[in-house]
């Protein structure tokens, strides 16, 4: 009777009392340079309101300004809480200002930089036949303190670019988690870095592993590039939050889900610049 | 008798001289006793008259000075006060000395002995030796050992403990003797009970007076109905009293990893099986178990919160005992008694092993989704003590235990263009291997010295290995993953203990304690399902080498007949596998004023420093996590504690325990990654298997501050037929990491604002007892993240609202339970029936969310619980 108790759980519906819920404001943008501006605005919603859907937000006022010159940016909606401008694109090395004013809610603020490009020298390339993989040695020179994250990207006849990211900062940051899990599962037990902070002056030599898949359907050069992210420390402390997050199951009582990090004041979500480089591997 | 008056000396005066204050003014500072007679009797107008042959013949210099502004009288009561006399005055002006003799000085004697259980041989600790003319007492030590000095001749000497007749011998001492009183078990006593004649009234100076007594008053019963040790620590308030499989201790705001847990001076990292079925410790085993909630002596360092002290009995001297005793989830076999004829060597051993095996193929699986349930557990325990002599004393302690659950299921989906085959396989447990030999010695009656050196090792591995084939349309997919998680500690250690008895009120102690830990915390993970176990899957390189040194002295002493102090300080030396050293002084006090039998406060404070953590999942009754050393960039944690008690022994038995404490921590630890291997294992509902990259811990964690504070009380009924207690804490324990909330501080896991449990025993006759009792507590805290929001991934992020933001619903629990003894001819027999959870209240173990399979985007909340009301049975003969 003991171990039927024990191991056959009783479980029934719980209900939460938790007070009224405020849906916030989200602000998702990732800016670099030259690129166009884009940010999305959409509400929270409380996972346990059944049938809450999350809303997206296409009657805020959202502002770029750029804070060396106060030059103003006023961002155009374009639907499903969406607003861009193709006008003043981000410069390096430049502060920019977010301001969203949303019907009912306190103005929102968020600010961030565009950082420098930041160059890089292989130094060697070592390929493992027997658990297929390569691992290649970099050096960053870079004079200033600043966040990298980086990963090997594989251009083929059908992914020309990048097995995982599709050029779109959208999914940056997703690719990147996409080559973690590949890479840490290629090498069973290593534990693959390929993000630092860097202070100035140093440089970084760091071994990467990653599995190469030959593409033998096509005639097309299969061709591997290291590419570099110079973040803004903004950019790197959500990546670094967001990538805990995608490792822990969402909530139970055993289990605490990671808080995602959050420059958006008076809101959630995150506006940060970011630079890359891609630099082809050769052996 | 009466020597004689020997001169009178008669001087005449106008004042009368009792009233007169006397004034030197001679150029001497010191006179002999006829100049001050001569000096009296000229400036005072006094006779004194006096035997001159006694009193001038070797009296020394006397200080005048000191003498001044005394009346005559007075000034010749203390010239005379090494002499029986007696001063006798006649007016007008005659002072008469009649010297009986002079004054004996009694010579003492050091006597010392150890005191023994008459029928088994075993020490006593903690038992009162009295000299009853003098009003002296001293307390024996962890051996049995007591000195005390007595003056030459008869002397009455009388030895007390509780559930003890009192020994009472008249001793005749004229040189250093060596006693052993040895004690009668009183029959005639129930097993609960306390002598209130202020006799005894617990304090000792060989420990601190806050060590509480686990097996004096409590019967604190457990799940499986059983009584040991560390279910007894639940009665004491401030400790926290068990809720849905929970196991470990929580004590005064600390987690599970705080407490010092000792099994004959060796340190045991696990002391409970799987969700708190059993404690480790085998009753029969156990002689003696006390725990402290502060006021520690500077002897225990390296776990902030308690220090938990297990001494298993040496083995019956004079008689073979042997026990076996049968529940419905272990049997045990006990055995304990001299080897030899000449009782100097003895034994106690015994075994446990759960007997789960028949239940769980003919019963449980019908019940469980799994497909093949296993739940493994035994302890071994043992120790072999050999007597040189009544003073010398060499014992080697053994302890060996594992706990295994193995829960396997196999999940098949058929549809028309889709196929699942999933193999999940997941295992959890701990073993642990423990020796040590141990040397005490007695000597020269003031001295006692104590020697021991251990070894243990401690693993605990948990593995979850996952096997999918799918297949949809002519596509199939298969995946493998190996996920383990390793943490074992391997520890060599040495102790050197000093005991010095200055006198009778005052003990003084010191020692060294070295230890050498190595620790192995390891995450792994692979694509394909790694063979072996998980020991042998583990690097062994990635070993963390460490060694802890810690010095101390303490200091125990009575001042006056009321206030004791306890005084002591730890100096720890811990270096890193990364060779870093950290040096922490550890300081102790502890006073208590006794200014009645019935009545005592004490004050204590303590300062202690942890160096091993315990990264754990939130909240799980499971050994699932990594213990970890500092390292460079992991401090040691340090815990300031202050308290107080009131302790007063009221009418009729009735004795009530209030207590305050404040706690406060330094670098205090967060894991913030934790692998939540378990969390699939425990869910009913599907959930994605979590894959996590995290291995290097020391990546994951973040350190911050802790506080707690809190009022504790106790009423316990100690005799009579009807017995029992009522205990009860509120307590508020806060956490701030400057990465959680803010910086904003937020209650703990095990944060309890209240905590209570009440027992009633009734003895129905000799033979029959019943018992009732009740838990009640505030639920656990738990985070839980319900607003959801859009991300610039494809994936949708989750905020909580705070850490901890949520409590679980209080826990409470009734258990009856019924219990039987008879002692036959040849055997002794005894049967308790319980019955746990009386009213079925589905406690919750934990509570999880997950979607609607039809609609993905709404969540549901379910409560798991594990221990609805659950009948036990356990027998036992002894023969």
């Amino acid at each position: 009777m003991f171990l039927i108790s024990y191991l056959a759980s009783c479980e029934e519906d719980f209900v939460l009392h938790k007070k009224e819920f405020v849906p916030s404001v989200v602000v998702n943008s990732v800016f670099t340079v030259n690129q166009p501006w884009n940010v999305n605005l959409s509400l929270s919603r409380d996972i346990l309101e059944h049938g809450s859907m999350i809303q997206y937000i296409d009657n805020a006022d959202v502002i770029v300004i750029e804070n060396f010159t106060g030059r103003r940016n006023h961002l155009k909606s374009i639907g499903d809480g969406n607003y861009t401008s193709e006008f003043y694109l981000a410069q390096p090395d430049r502060i920019y200002e977010l301001e969203v004013h949303v019907p009912g809610y306190d103005v929102i603020k968020a600010k961030s930089k565009s950082p420098k490009f930041s160059e890089v020298t292989i130094s060697n390339v070592v390929e493992s036949s027997e658990d297929k993989t390569t691992q290649v040695a970099f050096q960053i020179n870079d004079l200033n303190s600043n966040f990298y994250i980086w990963n090997l990207v594989v251009s083929t006849s059908s992914q020309p670019i990048d097995t995982f990211y599709k050029g779109s900062p959208k999914e940056l940051i997703y690719s990147i988690q996409g080559y973690n899990q590949l890479a840490g599962l290629a090498s069973h037990f290593t534990n693959p870095l390929n993000d630092a902070e860097a202070t100035g002056g140093d440089y970084i030599s760091k071994h990467i592993d990653f599995q190469v898949e030959e593409d033998t359907t096509t005639s097309h050069q299969t061709k591997r590039y290291l590419r570099l992210i110079t973040a803004s420390k903004e950019l790197y402390d959500y990546y670094k939050s967001v990538d805990k997050f995608n490792q822990n199951p969402i909530g139970s009582s055993l289990t605490i889900t990671p808080e995602i990090f959050t420059n958006v004041n008076g809101g959630l979500g995150i506006f940060a610049g970011f630079s890359e480089k891609y630099h082809e591997i050769t052996e | 008798m009466i020597l004689g008056l020997i001169s009178v000396i008669q001087v005449t005066g106008q004042k009368l001289p009792t009233d007169a204050k006397v004034t030197f003014d001679s150029q001497k500072s010191t006179l002999s006793f006829k100049d001050v007679v001569v000096y009296l009797e000229k400036n005072y107008d006094v006779i004194i008259s006096y035997n001159a042959n006694q009193l001038l013949s070797d009296y020394a210099p006397i200080d005048v000075f000191k003498l001044n502004g005394l009346t005559t009288e007075q000034v010749l009561n203390h010239l005379l006060e090494n002499y029986n006399h007696r001063l006798i005055f006649q007016k007008p002006n005659k002072y008469i000395i009649l010297i009986q003799g002079k004054k004996i000085v009694p010579e003492l004697i050091r006597i010392s002995g150890k005191i023994t259980e008459q029928l088994t041989g075993e020490s006593i600790e903690g038992a009162l030796v009295y000299d009853n003319d003098r009003q002296k007492s001293v307390v024996s030590n962890e051996e049995g050992y007591f000195t005390l000095e007595v003056p030459r001749g008869s002397v009455l000497l009388r030895v007390k403990y509780i559930g003890y007749k009192e020994w009472t011998s008249t001793v005749h001492v004229s040189s250093q003797i060596f006693l052993n009183p040895k004690l009668e078990v009183d029959n005639a006593l129930p097993l609960i009970t306390i002598s209130d004649d202020g006799f005894h009234h617990g304090i000792n100076l060989h420990n601190s007076g806050e060590i509480i007594q686990l097996y004096q008053y409590n019967e604190f019963r457990s799940v499986s109905g059983e009584i040991d040790p560390l279910n007894n620590t639940k009665v004491v308030p401030g400790i926290q009293s068990g809720g849905e499989g929970q196991s470990g201790l929580f004590v005064r705001g600390g987690n599970a990893s705080e407490n010092l847990i000792l099994l004959d001076g060796m340190k045991l990292y696990e002391p409970s099986h799987i969700g708190g079925i059993a404690s480790v410790f085998i009753n029969d085993m156990v002689k003696e178990a006390v725990i402290m909630k502060n006021g520690f002596p500077a002897r225990y360092s390296g776990h902030l919160s308690s220090v938990m002290d297990v001494t298993l009995k040496n083995g019956d001297k004079t008689n073979q005992k042997k026990t076996i005793g049968f529940g419905l989830a272990s049997g045990k076999i006990h055995a304990e008694g001299p080897i030899g004829s000449k009782g100097k060597t003895t034994y106690n051993v015994a075994l446990r092993s759960s007997i789960l095996k028949p239940y769980i193929d003919g019963v449980l699986k019908k019940y469980t989704k799994y497909d093949d349930i296993n739940i493994q557990y035994y302890d071994a325990i043992g120790k072999v003590t050999h007597s040189f002599k009544p003073t010398t004393q060499l014992s080697f302690s053994f302890y060996s235990g594992s706990d295994r659950l193995t829960l396997v299921k196999n999940d098949f989906f058929l549809s028309d263009n889709y196929i699942l085959d999933a193999y999940n396989r997941n295992t959890l447990g701990w073993k642990n291997t423990m020796f040590s030999l141990k040397f005490s010695h007695l000597l020269k009656e003031r001295w006692a010295i104590k020697g021991q050196a251990g070894y243990l090792k401690y693993s605990t591995d948990n593995r979850s290995s996952y096997n999918f084939e799918k297949t949809v349309l002519d596509t199939s997919y298969q995946n493998a993953l190996d996920v383990i998680s390793h943490s074992s500690i391997e520890e060599y250690s040495f102790k050197g203990d000093v005991e010095f008895y200055l006198n009778d009120r005052h003990i003084l102690r010191g020692g060294i304690h070295w230890s050498l830990p190595s620790l192995n915390p390891t995450i792994k993970q692979s694509l394909v399902i790694l063979e072996g176990n998980e020991a042998s899957i583990i690097d062994p390189d990635s070993v963390y080498r460490t060694s802890d040194v810690n010095v101390y002295f303490e200091d125990n002493f009575k001042l006056g007949q009321m206030l004791f102090i306890y005084g002591g300080m730890n100096i720890n030396f811990f270096k890193t596998a990364d060779n870093t050293t950290y040096q922490f002084l550890q300081p102790r006090l502890n006073l208590i004023y006794h200014p009645h039998s019935k009545h005592t406060i004490s004050l204590a404070y303590s300062r202690m420093n942890q160096n091993i953590h315990l990264l754990s999942n939130h909240g799980i009754g499971l050994p699932s996590g990594l213990w970890v050393p500092n390292t460079k960039n992991v401090k040691p944690e340090i815990a300031d504690q202050w308290s107080a008690n009131y302790n007063v022994h009221l009418i009729d038995a009735y004795h009530l325990s209030l207590g305050l404490y404040t706690k406060s921590y330094k670098n205090a630890i967060e894991f913030t990654a934790p692998t939540d291997l378990f969390y699939t294992l425990l869910q009913t509902v599907p959930t994605t298997t979590i894959f996590n990259q995290y291995k290097d811990w020391q990546k994951n964690i973040i350190f911050g501050a802790a506080a707690s504070k809190g009022i504790e009380a106790i009423l316990h009924k100690r005799s009579g037929a009807t017995q029992g207690w009522i205990s009860g804490a509120w307590t508020k324990t806060t956490r701030t990491f400057p990465e959680i909330d803010g910086g904003g501080s937020f209650p703990a896991t095990y944060d309890r604002t209240y905590d209570f449990n009440a027992s009633i025993i009734q003895s129905i006759s000799d033979k029959w007892t019943l018992q009732s009792q009740f838990v009640y507590a505030t639920g656990n805290t738990f985070s839980l993240a319900t607003e959801e929001y859009n991300s610039i991934l494809d994936v949708k992020l989750l905020k909580s609202d705070g850490r901890n933001n949520y409590r679980l619903p209080s826990y409470h629990t009734l258990t009856l339970s019924v219990h039987y003894k008879r002692d036959f001819k040849y055997f002794k027999f005894h049967f308790d029936a319980s019955i746990y959870n009386v009213y079925n209240r589905l406690n919750a173990y934990y509570i999880y969310i997950y979607r609607d399979v039809n609609n993905p985007d709404d969540y549901f909340l379910k409560k798991v619980s594990i221990l609805p009301i659950t009948p036990m049975l356990n027998f036992s003969l002894q023969f």
